[in-house]
């Protein structure tokens, strides 16, 4: 592996729209980022189990198993106490967001007021710890 | 009109924001000198874009019709309609949404054969009725037209999940979907066959199936043209 792609931040992304997938995918990693896609929750957890990411970006709603649902099972295990995840929904739902922190989320965004470059904002300033 | 709850607002909302936003971020992208795209790619970007705005056609069409008919005006004006032209109709929207050419017509009328039915419901009710067994099934949906003394019968046939017995009860009741459903697209809203069934029974016709875990075959019956 080159230094270069051993150096980039990893995003990792559970999407199971493929355009979402395709927008998400190609945004960052033309940012620098490496990005991997999981099509559902549970794949997500499959490949959690094998990488660590600088950031998860995780739907609420999702086929199979919801957004809490992984959140939760993500949080569940010890060595993904730092591990940063970023929710998203697309409905404005203040019991999410707070459902969603109690269960452990770093942050959460609503997608219908947010631009692309406002989710790539965030997503910088999550990897960077600010 | 009746209540809906929060689940299914969530679910119309999902169903309604989720292709309008990835179109608004991905219109973003294309104007943005600082995001380096090919010609190709632009391409494939404005073919998702073209497919999202069919997605939220269907779904407003579904629940405005759900609305009109809650509050007694979904009404309807039948009239000598081409049946054919319809399917093919619904076979091409739904070829830009599916992107695979998974519907097979076989043609039993003849071309020019006609029903008596209100064109913009005998339509919602066959491409409703198609994009469910393109959306549970990933083999081809053959498409059917028997003529049976008064009326017709459109039978559309998928090699589909199927629906659970324990479920066929329940089918046609408003936001209802079946245990297996989720699974396989989690999208659904459960409101299309209410409708087609409201909007078939209206026109004296009706809807049936009969399905197993092998898939399913709905056929839709629509009054013979008047003469």
């Amino acid at each position: 592996m080159s230094k270069e792609v051993e150096n980039k931040k990893h995003i990792l992304i559970a999407e199971d729209d493929s355009f979402y997938a395709t927008i998400y995918t190609e945004r960052l990693t033309q940012l620098g980022y490496k990005v991997d896609v999981a099509s559902n929750g549970e794949e997500l957890l499959t490949m959690l189990k094998t990488t660590k990411p600088d950031l998860v970006m995780l739907d609420v709603i999702m086929p199979k198993m919801d957004g809490f649902e992984v959140l939760k099972k993500i949080r569940s295990q010890p060595e993904n106490d730092d591990l940063k995840i970023l929710m998203l929904s697309n409905l404005r739902q203040n019991e999410d967001v707070e459902k969603a922190k109690e269960l452990g989320a770093t942050d959460y965004i609503f997608k219908g007021s947010t631009s692309i470059h406002e989710i790539i904002d965030k997503i910088n300033s999550l990897i960077r710890g600010n | 009109m009746s209540k809906i709850d929060i689940d299914t607002v969530s679910k119309i909302a999902h169903e309604v924001f989720s292709p309008l936003i990835s179109s608004k971020w991905a219109i973003d992208m294309l104007i943005d000198d600082n995001f380096k795209i090919d010609k190709n790619k632009s391409i494939e970007y404005l073919k998702n874009i073209k497919k999202n705005l069919e997605r939220i056609n269907l779904v407003t069409n579904k629940i405005l019709n759900l609305q009109l008919l809650e509050i007694n005006e979904l009404k309807q004006r039948p009239a000598n309609t081409n049946l054919l032209d319809v399917i093919e109709n619904c076979k091409n929207q739904l070829l830009e949404l599916d992107g695979l050419n998974r519907i097979e017509i076989k043609q039993v009328a003849d071309e020019k054969h006609e029903v008596f039915a209100d064109p913009i419901y005998l339509e919602f009710a066959i491409l409703n009725l198609l994009h469910n067994a393109l959306v549970y099934s990933d083999e081809k949906v053959i498409v059917e037209v028997d003529c049976k003394g008064d009326f017709d019968e459109v039978k559309i046939a998928d090699k589909g999940i199927g629906i659970p017995l324990s479920c066929q009860n329940n089918i046609f009741t408003k936001f209802y979907r079946a245990s297996n459903a989720n699974k396989k697209y989690h999208k659904g809203l459960g409101i299309s066959l209410f409708l087609i069934k409201n909007i078939a029974n209206d026109w004296g016709g009706g809807v049936n199936f009969i399905s197993n875990e092998s898939g399913s075959i709905f056929s839709l019956k629509i009054l013979c043209q008047k003469k």
